[in-house]
Parts: C-alpha cells; structure tokens; sequence
C-alpha cells in the first residue's frame, strides 16, 4: 500500500500541496487560539473546527492514498479536538503545544512525501506522538465521564422540565425526533449526505440569486414563486435528513415568503438581506456536513428570533407561540456551557413588540458577525473554486519568462535598424497599439505573481512564540501591512533575513522580564513588524524596544576583529550600526555574548542585495533598534541607464545614479596609488573605468574625453567612466547562466533591442572593490 | 550551409535512437566527435559579450534568441592558441544537467554513425595534458580516427584545469 503508483503521484502532490496549505492555516490559528486561552478569551468553536477540518481532511485523503502512520496520526489529532469541540475537554495549553507538533510532523511528512512518494524512511517516530495524543483522550474519557454524565442528565432534566412547565407539542416532538434520529442514522448512507450537500449547495445559490433580484425587484411575484419553491425543496430535504437546524431554519424563511407570495407583506431589503444571512448560516451548517460533521447551525435561535422580528411575526401566528418556550428550555440547556453562542444572540424574552424598531439597529450586527464568519468559511466552500485556481509555479514563471521576451522582441521590431530613416505612418500606429497592449500584459504577468506578505509574516508569529518560550521572555509580536503584496522571488528572499533579523531582536534586542522592568520599560517586549509600499519600494519595518546597538562595544568590537582602523573611530553612527553586517564580525558578536546583535547579519545583507534592496539600521542605546528593508517592488524589470565602454554596453539602474557630466582636466585627481577621484562641487567622487576593473582590453584615455557617470549606493558615491551614453529604458533582467558562477560587480544582464547583450552593473559590489583598491 | 546543418541535426533529433551519433567538428584539422543526444543547434559566430573574472575558456555570454548562454572555446579549453574567428567558425550549443552552453569550433563536419564495436577506449597516457582527459573514446570510421568528447567533462570538469593552473603559477 505504502509504494505509489506513477499515475498517482498526481493525486498525491494535489494532497501535499492541499495538505500543506491548509496546515499553515491551521498553524496561525493554533497560535491565535493559544492566545486566547492565555488571556482567558473565550475559545471560538469555529476555530476549533478549522482545525478539525484540517486534520479530518488530510486523514481523509491519507487514507485514500494508503498513508497510514499519518492517517492514524490525524486520526488521534482529531479524536481528541472532537473532544475539545463537544467541550468534554477544556482546550489548554499542553494541546496547543502537541497540536502543533502535529502540523510540524505533517507537513515534514508533507517534505517526506515530495521526495519519496511514500511514508518509508520518514525520520519521525509518529506512533509516539500519537500514543501521546491518545494518552490525553483516554484521560479525558476516563475523568471527564462525570462531566459527560452531568451534561446528558442536564438535557434530560431540561426536556422534562419543558414538558412539565407547558405541555405543548413541541419539546414531544422534541423527544420523538431523537428516536428517529437512531432509526435514521441507520437509513442514511454517506452518499446519499454527498448527494444532499451537492443538491442543497445548487441549490442555495440559486436561492442567492433569486433573493439577489428580489431585491431589485420587490413586487416581482415570479421571483418569489421561485425563491419560495427553493426554499421549500431545501426545507423538504433538510426534513427527510432529520437536519432540524436547516429544517426550521428554512421553514421560518419559507414562512415569510409565502406571506409575501400572497401578497400579504412586500419583502424589505432589510428582510430579503436577513434571509441572505440566513442563507449563509444555511451553507455553512452544509459545508460542516460535508466535512463530516453534524450541519448544526450556530446561533439558531438567535436567528429564528431576528427572523421573527424582522418578519413581524407575532406570538399568535404560526408555530412562535409554542415556540419560545422551547427557546426558552434550549437556552438553559445550552447557555452554561456555550457562553459565545449565548452571547451571539440577541436576548429572546425582549419584547418583541418593541423588535420592529430595533431591527434595523440589529441586523447591522448580525452582518458583521456573519461577514467574518463568510469571510473564515468561504475559503472551505466549494464555490471559491471557479474564483480562484492553481497555477504551478513553473507555468507561471514561464509566462513571465515570455512576456520578458515579448518585451524584448517588441522593441526589437520597433526599433529595428531596417527601419532607420522610413516615414511610416501607419507602421508606427500599429506599433504604439503594439506597445501597450505589451505593456499591459507585462503588467497584467507581474502582478500575478505578487503575493501578500501574510504568509511570511504569519510564519514569525511561531517563531517569536518559540524563541520567548525557550528564553523565558515575554514577547508580543505586532504585525502590520501584511496584506502588502510583493512579487514571488522577493518574498523567497526575504523569509530568510526577517527570520536572522527577528531572532537576532528576540534574542539580544529584548531583554529577560527582569531587566526590562529594572530600566523602566514594560515586562513584555515588543517586537513590531510592517509593511508597506512606499514609491516603487516595499519597506518591511522590524522595530524592536529592546537594548539597542551599543555604539562603544560595536567600535571596539570592530577594531579588535580589524573591521576597522583606528582613525575610523568617530565614523558616523549610521556606519558604526553597518557593522554588524560585516562578515565574520556576527560570529564574534555570538561568541561574546555582547548584548548587540550580529547573527547572520551578513546574511541579511547578501539575500536582500540579492534582489536589489538596501537595509537600512538606526538604534537608540537602550530604547531599541529599527531595521528597515527597503525592496523592490519587482526583482524582474528595472529602469536602466544605458551606457556604451568601448564596444561594451552597461545599464545601471537609474535610480541609482545621481547625475552625468564631463569633468574639466582642473577636477581630476589622481591619487597614488592610481585611484582617480574627480571633485564635483565640493565633494571627492572616485572614478571607475569598469574594463579596468574587469579586467578587459581597454584604450587608455583620459577622464576629461569621456563622461562620468555619478552614481550613489548606501551614502556612498562612485562615478563611473563612459565613453556614450544610450539612453535610459526598462530593461528585463535576466541571471548570467549559473555555468559562470557568481560573476564581481555584475548583478545580470539584459538583452536590448538590438540584441546585444548589456550587463547591469551591481554597485554596491563595485564600491566595495574600490574601497578594498583604496 | 548553416541551415542544412540544423536541418541535419533536427533530422536526427527525430528519429528514435540517436545511440552511437555523433556530431563532428574540426579544430586545428583533428577531427573530434561529441554525442548527439546533447546537442540542441548549430549556430554561426555572433557577437559575444565579455565578462570579467571568468576562466580565460569561457568567451563569454551570446543571446540565443532571448536566452542568454555562455560560450567556451574548445580551443582554449584544450589548452590551444585562439584562433581569430571567420565566417567557418560555429557555435554548437549543447545542453547537459539543464545547463545550455555554447562550444566555439573551427568548423563543423557531420553527423556519423559511430558503432560502438569501433570505438576504442581512449589511451591511458599522461591524463593530465591539454584535452586528453576530456577523451571518451576514440572512434574509427574508415581510415580516419575522430577523438570522441565526454561533454560532460567537457563542461564542467574543472578541478583538474585549477591544479595544473596553481602548478605553473608556482
């Protein structure tokens, strides 16, 4: 069982990538539900049941694919938040913690199974984890058997007391149902619940669609007739099932519509958007179905009492008359132990004469509970499907790959030699139309591969959880922006460094509990991470109230490792905090224990220069330190100067460059050791002639023949030595085949319109080397 | 002529079994072979663009249709003097591990079927010396005998080439 088929590895990276997303998910919500009970919030059940879900669909589809040890390990996981929903169990933090453990072990499995194709050789011991978990249920079972007890006599007791304080026909009816229900248990078969959730979802959104135009259309009877006959043919099949929520539910609905069909009430588009609600509870009570779980609709009586309300139902008509007392028993029963769905509704003994203003004022409230709960649930429904598909990585490069090639190809068609010096009149109209459209798909390519930042972001939440949990520090991680999108191989690059960085802050920045309290500063640490898009950049912020840099050890530091010299002493703090990205210098910094940071910095500053970003540093001694990465928008085109060096051609990236000018023979200094610098104004620009510096057959020639270019990197000029300047266009980096290895001073390449092959210049890289010449 | 020798190479490229083809090219009139299986197109000399700090057989980097690949010469990979490049020169680009790279010939010959009964493992003398030790084999057709390449270390067999570098450097 365990070896897969070719054909099925399909199937089986579908279940990874699936599997992998959804345990993410499952992730951020295992840390918010942490939390929560650290701050003994109320836990939200549908959080719980986002993690069920999780679990119960990967145990599902490992079970499809012959993937024991998981399935038998989600199938633990998933007992025991069975427990935990059916509050048997109180949720505490030893869960979270094996909880996650779990989603790590699966998704390493997720890792195992790429490679492999089959749980073989997986390097994890499941069963212990699994034992563990099953540990924890069978001591739930065993002494929560009381509470089980208690909880089953309280509902009896309830059903009685209902039955003695009225004896209408409802709580009977009550009693009956649960009778039927075992009969119907034994009727049903899973298929035929597949079946109702495909009908029931067909038909809900009709049911939308129809409501969507009534309420265009208040007095359209057909529409009505219509809604109506939905309805009732989702009420008829909720009822076979013994589905009461959804059948009641449907029922009140119906009630109203047939009020409306005759023409005794003119459905209001505060009604037609309650039943819209309605609907959604609707769906989500069929989507709980789907995933295996009773279609329980939360908040019922909350829901039927707003739709009383709201459909001016009073106690003399149709079922409510019996119904509040049964409100009433179901209250008791429930409100002692599910406080949140208590909360939710609204308070059933108001008088509900009053309801008709109050509506209004209600139903705003609702909305906003049920939008964030759509907004919780729609990734789960089967209707995001059409909205939103999986496009492998691959294609998506490719596409990208091509329009790079569309670009350049344009432009070789419209700036072909063949045409220098042709009036076409009509050729350059097309070719304008031409470069729009090219545009727009270039733009349309890219920003298709823009991702939010969420996912990274959220991935820090774990970490700074673990880090303050093994360092006995308090630490709140505050997020912002994240919804700010970045293009795919930035955000590859920068998991990385936020991760160096925010260790580095977490560990050295904040200090223990202790400390912070002895310099004044609140017991927990803070650590604040942003986003956002400033101009054609994206600046992620990571600002910590920790110890800061300490500018003495750093100087002292840095001499001592000879990072430094003597006479760079008094360099400006801006240089003193750049340091710490040095080479080397990090691990000496980790060695020694100073309180500063050092970790991988070089790291940082490598990814980052990777895809053309700069960091930025600046701390206070003991207030906290603020690293900014300021990025790109986009790694895949940059606006370049053009420049011609000899029979070479260069772009640098315009934003880069300062200005360009030809230097009189009275502004050119030469230094000793050969190194040409030029005065402009009154500040000393070194001068590089790039074949030089590359080492390649170059003509002599003095400073004043050709132009500098003047460029600025991190503070730092350099001019570079040009014999023309071509002009300035986008350019679409490409990478110089990885056969070359990394090539100095080079960051890639481009092809231009004529076909040549131009190489962007990395400055950062070029300034360096003149300063190691220097 | 460039044009009948893609169509060549395409030829074969549709066939089935391209086992025991070889393309050959010239270099200082010794005939070489490398196996078809790796070799995607050939292409007149276009400009290349130079990079700096390369080994000095890597000419550089020539856009292939929007693709930019790099450029060895053989000669120089063999340790040979450069030879200027005229209108006979060609680039054969070869791909091997998903890497494209373009080889710089004197000229290229022909596509021959090589058996693998006529090729002789390549004599065990002095490895060390200029190309030898990219040899695979050596193929007999008829009077003449080709010098078959392993493109593999052809490619990227550098530990030996930096040795004997550190070597004369001392």
């Amino acid at each position: 069982m365990s070896t897969i088929l070719e054909e099925d590895k399909e199937i089986l990276f579908d279940f990874i990538t699936e599997s992998n997303e959804a345990l993410e998910k499952t992730e951020l919500v295992l840390l918010s539900l942490e939390e929560k009970i650290s701050e003994s919030d109320a836990v939200d059940s549908a959080e719980i049941n986002t993690i069920f879900r999780t679990f119960h669909s990967i145990k599902g589809s490992a079970g499809f694919i012959g993937l024991v040890g998981t399935q038998s390990l989600t199938h633990e996981a998933e007992t025991l938040l069975d427990l935990i929903r059916k509050d048997k169990i109180q949720l505490s933090k030893p869960h979270i913690d094996i909880f996650l453990e779990v989603s790590d072990t699966l998704m390493m499995m997720m890792n195992h199974l790429q490679d492999h194709f089959s749980e073989e050789e997986f390097p994890v011991d499941m069963s212990t984890l699994s034992s563990q978990i099953s540990d924890y249920i069978s001591a739930a079972e065993s002494g929560d058997q009381d509470n089980v007890a208690e909880d089953s006599g309280a509902k009896s007791e309830t059903k009685k007391d209902g039955a003695k304080k009225k004896t209408t026909k409802q709580p009977e009816k009550k009693a009956s149902e649960m009778s039927d229900q075992e009969l119907l248990d034994a009727l049903i078969t899973p298929e035929m619940e597949k079946q109702f959730v495909v009908d029931s979802t067909e038909l809900l959104d009709s049911l939308e669609q129809d409501l969507l135009n009534l309420e265009k259309e208040p007095d359209n009877t057909e529409i009505i007739e219509n809604a109506f006959r939905t309805l009732h043919s989702l009420k008829g099949n909720a009822g076979f099932f013994n589905y009461t929520d959804i059948n009641q539910i449907c029922h009140k609905a119906e009630t109203f519509l047939d009020m409306a069909r005759s023409g005794k009430v003119v459905p209001g588009t505060s009604q037609i958007s309650l039943i819209l609600q309605v609907l959604d509870f609707i769906k989500i009570a069929v989507d709980n179905l789907d995933d295996g779980k009773a279609p329980v609709i939360m908040g019922k009586i909350g829901l039927m009492d707003l739709m009383n309300e709201a459909f001016g139902f009073d106690e003399t008509e149709e079922a409510p008359k019996a119904a509040t007392p049964k409100k009433k028993s179901i209250e008791k029963e429930k409100s002692g132990k599910k406080e949140t769905q208590a909360r939710e509704k609204p308070e059933p003994e108001k008088n509900i004469k009053e309801a008709g203003k109050q509506v209004v004022t209600k139903i705003p409230a609702l909305t906003k509970k049920t939008a964030a709960k759509a907004e919780k649930e729609k990734p789960e429904t089967k209707k995001s499907v059409s909205e939103v598909i999986r496009v492998d990585v691959n294609k998506l490069n490719t596409l990208m790959d091509l329009v790079g090639e569309i670009v350049i190809s344009e432009s070789m068609v419209s700036h072909n030699p063949d045409l220098r010096g042709m009036e076409l009149e009509s050729f350059e109209k097309s070719i304008s139309y031409l470069q729009k459209n090219v545009r727009e798909l270039q733009e349309l390519s890219t920003s298709m591969r823009m991702i939010p930042l969420n996912g990274v972001f959220g991935k820090m939440k774990r970490l700074i959880r673990d880090l303050s949990s093994k360092n006995n520090k308090k630490i709140e991680l505050v997020i912002s922006g994240g919804e700010t999108e970045v293009d795919r191989s930035v955000l590859e690059h920068i998991s990385d460094p936020l991760v160096h960085i925010l260790r580095n802050a977490a560990d050295h920045g904040i200090q223990g509990p202790e400390e912070r309290i002895k310099n004044g500063k609140n017991e927990t640490g803070r650590i604040e991470l942003s986003a956002r898009q400033v101009g054609g950049e994206i600046w992620i912020m990571i600002k910590d109230d920790g110890a800061g840099l300490n500018r003495e050890k750093l100087l002292s530091k840095a001499l001592e490792k000879g990072v430094i010299q003597e006479n760079e002493l008094d360099m400006p703090d801006e240089k003193v905090w750049n340091l710490i990205f040095a080479p080397g210098f990090s691990t000496a910094e980790k060695v020694s224990d100073i309180s500063g940071r050092g970790v991988g910095m070089d790291v940082v500053l490598k990814n980052v220069e990777k895809i053309r970003g700069k960091v930025e540093v600046s701390s206070e001694d003991g207030i906290g330190t603020t690293i900014n990465l300021r990025i790109p928008l986009t790694t895949a085109i940059v606006d370049g100067m053009i420049m011609r060096v000899e029979k070479s051609i260069y772009a640098i990236p315009t934003l880069d460059i300062k200005e360009s000018l030809q230097v009189g023979e009275n502004n050119i200094v030469d230094l000793i050791d050969g190194q040409e610098v030029i005065k402009i104004r009154e500040s000393l620009v070194p001068v590089l002639r790039v074949h030089e510096l590359h080492r390649l057959s170059f003509e002599q020639k003095p400073l004043s023949e050709g132009i500098v270019v003047v460029t600025e990197k991190a503070g730092k000029g350099i001019g570079f030595l040009v014999d023309e300047i071509l002009g300035q266009q986008q350019l679409v980096i490409k990478a110089l085949p990885n056969y070359l290895g990394s090539v100095p001073g080079v960051s890639g390449c481009a092809i231009l319109g004529t076909g040549e092959i131009c190489l962007i210049l990395e400055l950062a890289h070029l300034i360096k080397m003149v300063e190691s010449v220097a | 002529m460039q044009t009948a020798e893609e169509s060549l190479v395409e030829n074969f490229e549709e066939e089935d079994s391209q086992e025991g083809q070889f393309l050959t090219f010239n270099i200082a009139m010794q005939e070489y072979g490398i196996d078809i299986r790796h070799v995607t197109e050939i292409i007149g000399i276009q400009k290349i663009t130079e990079l700096p700090e390369l080994p000095e057989f890597v000419k550089g980097v020539i856009n292939l249709r929007g693709k930019v690949i790099p450029v060895v010469d053989v000669r120089l990979r063999f340790g040979m003097d450069e030879r200027d490049y005229d209108e006979r020169t060609c680039i054969v680009v070869v791909n091997i591990n998903q890497t494209s790279v373009g080889l710089v010939v004197d000229t290229v010959s022909e596509v021959m079927n090589i058996p693998e009964e006529s090729i002789e493992p390549p004599p065990k003398v002095n490895k060390k010396i200029n190309g030898n030790r990219f040899v695979q084999g050596l193929g007999k057709v008829e009077e003449d005998v080709k010098i078959l390449l392993d493109t593999q270390k052809l490619l990227f067999e550098e530990e030996l080439e930096q040795i004997i570098n550190a070597q004369t450097k001392v």
